[in-house]
């Protein structure tokens, strides 16, 4: 009894750290959350005002002279690369995992499979490295030119095809790094489907493809959802890759799919500099409120994948009931 | 305490309250006497109102269909059912006149007095020596000469000794099926338990294995009160002295093992030992 | 039964012979479209990562000279031994608090795993998993660096990664422990030992080789992680003083990010000698986690 209570103290490190990090943030980033408002969310501007001139008092609290912190742009550059990367990442991971599961022969399954969940160990300053140095000249100099000039008529491919640096070179490579979850735990889902199933709509007539893809897929929905929604997590909060080929957006909502953004994760560490001359200390406050709205939105993400996930287990264990 | 062997709750539909005496009652003594024995899982009840004694120094065997609760009424014996939730026992069960349901008791004590082996081997991620010593070391600080000779006692005992005698120092994960069993039942009797039982010891191994173990639970039965779960018609007749067999949660009937197999009381007894069902 | 057979054959009319349909062009065709998208999505996958790889590995082996290893960085030229070795210091330190306390969370939820304790430690872990890394590195400098006052340093550093690398150790510990038999567990309690025995001297022996692995993979993702540590390690051209607070240490993942943006050649080979780094060891703990399960699963 005395051993339990004592691993459950030591145990209890990991929860209080968590913990720790929402009290935290959630205190340190009050006075930002009262003095930014609702603004904070819908207004496109974000400027640390003059740092060297006397704070003034704005509403009771001393602020930086012109300062004021409008995110708008970074929750829209945050959602759009998210998508971009789940557009590329989804349909590629589900191919993927598809042909591991079917086609390929056991030995070589085994090393083409570590060679597309080895992505989910790459660091994400090396995909920053690889993205500035091999795919931003690839894509600036050569694809987006002709997306721009074949796809023109496709709302958001037109217009100025940019240096590389932007919302489809970040979409591009924060895919290659949430697509390993899509892929593994698809195909583990689907290696592990009971033979019966293949066997029975095989002996209809149905091709192998069409057995996957007819039977097989839609039976694991679910798990692509459970999938992809943690995929969702993982892509929102990534940060050094994206900083690296985003190009840096400040106060700035992209016309096209090839121009420049920020996310709240990679606005963090470019403005955490500037930020920490604020004499006031307002300016790191806001970065403040934007990392607890980044781990908010985790939580969420993680609950809702939770009752997908819920769900499924619920459905699987009635299955073998019946 | 006194009680001859045991009196079976009868099932439902007969309405004689029969007694059985076994022949042998006069010399043995009860090791364990169950009163009233109730086991719930959840809603669930395994057990119905168990009435039954175990002998010293003999063998009783367990028989029935799978679910009917064998297994259950061992897991009560040493308490072990308490690892997992949701699990409750009413009445008593005395082991030397203790009631071992009290809930103060040691249950780690209790357990190292009441030896188990389960249906699969099951040696611990260690040599053959720290797999014998691991009990032993669990209660009695014995200096390396006398730890020496338990283990190797617990081993001779238990028909190993002359296998493994070469390679003490080696895992015991590397033994066959059937060494690995004898393991374990050496394992448990090096603690020098009271009672021994054994939950299906022989439904994973080999014929051959299964004549070694069945051999040694007649050797080893002079020392020891000891019951076995088996599905095994035929282990149940050579090996056990006495013979419940039960059905749905209750002893249907208990008594000697050649009076059970020969002439059972009970019509549902002598289907079941017949393989007319179950 | 055979008589049942026979008597069967001798009364039933032969099968009919089933009209086989002619096979639909548009099936076909939907199939071989099918097989050849997925075959192109997976090349696509695994061309992407050789090509990390080939970057990585051709740039990385021309950058690495002798140097690299046995000096310090001077402005943007020199060597990485400072980084070298700062990224060893934190990645270590940061295992030596996760490690303990982490295996104590995995311990706990595995083997009391049903209790509200456990099933809060096993929710907050998965919910820890999903922090960004950058959340938590800014939440290690306005507390430690700026509020305590370490300025940056390893400690900051080392307690960051720690706190990102606690739920992995937490949960691969647990799933290790569930790989353990059961009947292992009952084996060892029916003996009388109890629950630490159990736990420290039959479970942990037992899946030792998984927690081994898991934590050796935890290794790799400090090593290569950033956001953490930017502001909360700082960087230093210098060797480590020793100090745990008040002095920045530099590490390897910061030489990539900052040495690639600068203008001069010489910055770039410091970046991409940083990478080989980097990737070789993370390359060599998942060959090594690998080899370890395949021969685990035969």
């Amino acid at each position: 009894m005395k051993f339990k209570t004592g691993l459950a103290a030591i145990a209890g490190v990991l929860p209080a750290s968590l913990v720790a990090i929402v009290l935290f943030l959630t205190v340190y980033s009050w006075p930002a959350i009262r003095f930014n408002g609702f603004h904070f969310l819908v207004s496109n501007h974000w400027n640390l005002g003059n740092l060297y001139a006397d704070p003034v008092t704005v509403a009771g609290t001393q602020v930086a002279p012109g300062a004021h912190y409008g995110i708008l742009f970074l929750i829209v550059g945050t959602l759009l690369t998210t998508l971009v990367a789940l557009l590329i990442a989804l349909p590629v991971g589900v191919g993927a995992a598809i042909f591991l599961a079917e086609a390929v022969p056991g030995r070589l399954r085994l090393w083409l499979s570590f060679l597309v969940e080895l992505l989910a160990a790459v660091p994400s300053v090396v995909f920053g490295l690889w993205g500035y140095v091999v795919v931003i000249p690839f894509l600036g100099q050569h694809l987006f030119p002709f997306l721009s000039r074949i796809f023109g008529f496709v709302p958001f491919f037109a217009g100025p095809s940019g240096s590389g640096y932007g919302l489809l070179t970040s979409g591009f490579v924060l895919s290659l790094m949430i697509v390993p979850l899509i892929v593994a735990t698809l195909r583990d889902a689907m290696v592990s489907q009971p033979p019966a199933i293949r066997e029975a709509v095989t002996a209809l007539g149905a091709t192998r493809f069409e057995v996957v893809a007819k039977v097989i897929l839609p039976s694991l929905f679910r798990v692509l959802v459970g999938a992809t929604i943690l995929a969702v997590g993982r892509a929102l909060g990534e940060t050094m890759a994206v900083l690296m080929v985003s190009g840096n957006a400040l106060n700035y909502l992209p016309h096209n799919i090839y121009a420049p953004i920020s996310t709240m994760a990679a606005f963090i560490v470019s403005q955490l500099d500037s930020a920490m001359q604020d004499p006031t200390g307002m300016a790191v406050r806001s970065l403040a409120e934007i990392a607890l709205m980044l781990s908010l939105l985790s939580l969420l993400i993680n609950f809702l994948a939770r009752l997908v996930l819920a769900i499924e287990n619920r459905s699987a264990r009635h299955a073998t009931i019946v | 305490m006194n009680t001859p062997a045991a009196a079976s709750k009868p099932p439902e539909n007969d309405p004689q309250n029969v007694t059985l005496e076994p022949a042998a009652a006069l010399q043995v003594a009860d090791k364990v006497v169950m009163r009233d024995l109730n086991f719930y899982y959840g809603d669930f009840q395994a057990l119905k109102n168990i009435n039954l004694s175990l002998p010293d120094r003999r063998v009783t065997a367990f028989i029935g269909p799978s679910g009917c609760g064998k297994s259950t009424l061992l897991r009560t014996l040493n308490r072990i059912y308490e690892l997992y939730p949701d699990m409750r026992v009413t009445g008593e069960i005395l082991v030397d006149g203790k009631d071992i349901l009290e809930p103060g008791l040691d249950l780690n004590r209790l357990r190292a007095k009441i030896g188990m082996v389960f249906q699969k081997p099951t040696p611990f991620p260690m040599s053959i020596y720290d797999n014998i010593a691991f009990g032993i070391r669990l209660y009695e600080k014995l200096p390396k000469s006398e730890l020496d000779g338990r283990v190797e006692s617990a081993l001779r005992r238990s028909a190993l000794w002359k296998e493994v005698k070469n390679k003490l120092k080696q895992s015991g994960l590397r033994l066959s099926g059937g060494q690995q069993q004898r393991l374990c039942i050496a394992r448990a009797i090096a603690v020098q338990p009271e009672v021994l039982l054994l939950d299906e010891p022989t439904s994973a191994l080999d014929p051959i294995s299964t004549q070694y173990i069945e051999e040694l639970i007649a050797e080893l039965k002079s020392d020891y009160c000891i019951a076995i779960v088996t599905h095994n018609m035929q282990q149940a007749a050579r090996s056990s002295d006495y013979t419940a067999y039960m059905y749905l949660g209750k002893i249907v009937e208990f008594g000697e093992t050649a009076t059970i197999f020969s002439h059972p009381r009970e019509k549902h007894t002598e289907d079941y030992i017949n393989g007319r069902f179950g | 039964m055979s008589h049942a057979n026979e008597a069967f054959r001798l009364t039933a009319a032969p099968p009919p012979v089933p009209r086989v349909p002619r096979f639909p062009l548009r099936r076909r065709i939907f199939s071989i479209a099918g097989w050849t998208t997925t075959a192109l999505a997976l090349i696509l996958l695994t061309a992407a990562m050789l090509g990390i790889l080939e970057m990585v590995f051709v740039r990385g082996i021309g950058a690495l000279v002798p140097a690299t290893f046995t000096t310090i960085t001077q402005g943007t030229g020199g060597g990485l031994l400072n980084a070298i070795e700062g990224t060893f210091v934190l990645s270590f330190g940061a295992l030596l608090l996760a490690v303990p306390f982490g295996m104590a969370a995995g311990i706990y939820i595995s083997e009391y795993r049903n209790g509200w304790w456990a099933k809060t430690i096993r929710l907050l872990a998965d919910v820890l998993v999903g922090v960004p890394s950058i959340v938590v590195g800014y939440v290690g400098y306005v507390t430690m660096v700026d509020w305590l006052g370490w300025n940056f340093s390893v400690a900051a550093g080392a307690i960051s990664l720690a706190v990102m690398s606690l739920p992995y150790i937490c949960r691969t510990t647990e799933m290790a422990l569930q790989q353990v038999p059961g009947d292992l567990r009952e084996a060892a309690f029916a003996l009388g030992a109890g629950e630490s025995q159990v736990i420290f001297r039959i479970c942990l022996p037992a899946a030792l080789r998984a927690i081994l692995t898991g934590i050796l993979l935890a290794l790799a993702v400090s090593v290569g992680e950033t956001a953490p540590l930017l502001y909360t390690a700082g960087w230093s051209n210098y060797l480590w003083d020793g100090k745990m607070t008040h002095s920045p240490v530099g590490y390897l993942t910061y030489a990539i990010w900052t040495f690639i943006s600068e203008p001069f050649a010489s910055a770039h080979q410091l970046a991409y000698a940083a990478a080989f780094l980097v990737m070789a060891l993370v390359l060599l703990v998942h060959l090594a986690a690998r080899l370890v399960f395949d021969r685990h699963r035969r």
